[in-house]
């Protein structure tokens, strides 16, 4: 996944400055930096969640398996489809607990009618939570708990099948034991997805990320192997985030 | 709240606790805080007798007033009162049937009208049509009853399309008084799901048309119902633009939407308490009373519609 030159404008003022970066596919990359530096204007642009909001405008060019994503004639839809997104609070939608996981699937025609509960077990179970709602799939996920429901979320994502997954600080929220779940689960899925993360917590970024993209102010500081960015990074204002001189 | 503004901290070794800054003490003040506190629960008090009071008083004045006329008949029983026979049973049939189909139509024409106005409105309209429309449908509600009436009477009744009193005319004339009322309840409706809903949707590609169901109708769902309800109570209450497009008459509503005057339960309370017998006044409280009870069940039914929305959506943060 290539990103070149991207641009993010908001009305006169320009969010991101030219980003260029090469994702590794199949990798985890978390994209780490001071709050307001544009990691989440960054994750938006690569479903093109910023079209729907008046006053936003992309440039610059993001491939997907050579595939660019502001092309002419892509169906923004079937690229949401393939570019999962989970976000920081979980907001499941007001179905059933099965409905949540179905209804994408089925707005998209992949799945027909007799497959539905087969494709919700194998979700829920692929986020471990179907031994937990197995009983009250018809529910609603309301009364699930916070990291119970985050899970759903992602479930929800993960029964489109994505290629890529974006994550917006999707355990900002959580408690630790959710957290390590759930980031157990995005190293395991990481061996057939591509995944961003954007993260506050860079033990998080340690823990799980395979290559990490710095930003501040709207610019790529440093774009590095985990392991060297938390050992030697590059930069001096690496260095001096990491150690948490800013923040 | 002037204690707040003179915080003072005690100087030290004053025999006073370091904790104590004063303020507790203010609020302590026993006489002044429990007549403050008195005042402001006898006033909420006072307003919800405000509401209750009327309420059981009307409700007890129209049950006495048509007691004699509480039995079976009322329902069997047309309204037409015969001069020579006082004592023949009669009741409001006509007036049931009349209002329960009038408030069909407006269900029809107000509801689909009305529900696609707003959901075009707060979901699809460009920010110039939908300031336009959001400001005709202001001015719309602001319209006195009686002018539509008489807008309908000079239009649909008695002008161009001369269909006379009619069923038509009047569920038209009821729906322009109450497509605001829809519309604004609809447009509320969706616009208080939460931006994340519509973010995870679109998130996963789902066109807008799936959203709108799937995930914004069950959370605007008791809002736009909350509209309909309201439209069909007041489509029952409405007396004075049917005056002038249905007129009204005592005889059963007969499926004819066109040249022909159309029964309801208010024009029986109208036109009977003017007239000379003690039974035609019992007769108006009758009407009156079944009036009211159709807008209780309409509110219950209203209810029992979202309950199954609401379900899905208790707990959740709006």
């Amino acid at each position: 996944m290539d990103v070149r030159d991207l641009r993010v404008l908001y009305r006169e003022s320009e969010l991101l400055h030219g980003v260029s970066y090469s994702f590794r596919p199949n990798a985890v990359s978390a994209i780490v930096g001071p709050t307001g530096c544009g990691k989440t204007t960054l994750l938006r642009s690569i479903n093109r969640l910023h079209d729907s909001t008046p006053g936003m405008r992309v440039t610059g060019s993001v491939t997907i398996g050579g595939e660019e994503v502001y092309g002419r004639g892509v169906g923004v839809r079937g690229l949401r489809r393939k570019v999962g997104m989970l976000f920081q609070r979980a907001n499941p939608f007001p179905q059933s607990i099965a409905d949540n996981v179905s209804l994408a699937p089925r707005a998209h025609g992949m799945v027909s009618r007799h497959q539905v509960a087969a494709l919700v077990e194998q979700h829920l179970t692929l986020v471990g939570l179907w031994d937990a709602v197995k009983d009250r799939l018809d529910r609603s996920p309301f009364h699930l708990s916070g990291g119970q429901q985050q899970l759903l979320c992602l479930a929800r994502t993960l029964a489109l099948s994505p290629e890529v997954l974006l994550l917006d600080e999707p355990t900002s929220a959580l408690d630790p034991d959710t957290t390590e779940h759930i980031e157990g689960l995005v190293k395991q899925l990481s061996e057939r997805v591509t995944v961003l993360i954007v993260t506050h917590n860079l033990a998080q970024a340690n823990r799980i990320a395979d290559d990490v993209l710095f930003l501040m102010a709207g610019s790529v500081v440093e774009f590095a192997p985990a392991q060297t960015f938390f050992q030697n990074p590059a930069d001096e204002r690496s260095r001096a985030y990491i150690t948490g001189r800013i923040g | 709240m002037a204690a707040v503004s003179s915080l003072r901290f005690p100087a030290p070794h004053s025999g006073l606790s370091r904790f104590d800054d004063g303020l507790d003490r203010a609020q302590r003040s026993p006489l002044i805080r429990r007549m403050r506190s008195g005042i402001f629960w006898g006033l909420c008090g006072l307003a919800l007798l405000a509401i209750i009071v009327p309420l059981l008083d009307m409700v007890w004045t129209l049950i006495s007033q048509a007691a004699p006329l509480l039995n079976l008949n009322l329902f069997t029983h047309g309204s037409a009162i015969d001069p020579a026979h006082l004592s023949a049973p009669i009741g409001v049939e006509d007036g049931i049937l009349g209002s329960l189909l009038l408030g069909l139509g407006v269900l029809i024409v107000a509801g689909i009208i009305g529900v696609l106005a707003g959901l075009y409105i707060v979901e699809f309209a460009p920010p110039r049509p939908r300031a336009v429309m959001r400001f005709c449908s202001e001015v719309l509600s602001g319209v006195p009853s009686i002018v539509i009436g008489l807008v309908g009477y000079t239009v649909l009744v008695n002008g161009p399309l001369q269909w006379h009193y009619s069923l038509l005319a009047a569920v038209i004339s009821l729906s322009v008084i109450t497509i605001p009322y829809i519309i604004k309840n609809t447009e509320v409706a969706f616009d208080q799901a939460p931006r994340s809903l519509r973010e995870g949707a679109l998130a996963l590609g789902i066109s807008r048309f799936t959203t709108i169901r799937k995930v914004l109708l069950p959370t605007a769902l008791p809002g736009i119902v909350g509209g309909l309800i309201l439209a069909q109570a007041i489509a029952m209450g409405e007396t004075a633009p049917l005056l002038f497009t249905a007129n009204w008459t005592d005889a059963n509503p007969v499926l004819k939407l066109t040249n022909n005057p159309e029964p309801y339960l208010t024009g029986v309370t109208y036109n009977t308490l003017i007239l000379p017998y003690a039974q035609a006044h019992e007769l108006a409280a009758a009407a009156a009373l079944v009036t009211v009870g159709i807008i209780l069940v309409l509110l219950l039914l209203g209810r029992a519609a979202t309950a199954r929305s609401k379900r899905m959506t208790e707990r959740m943060d709006l």
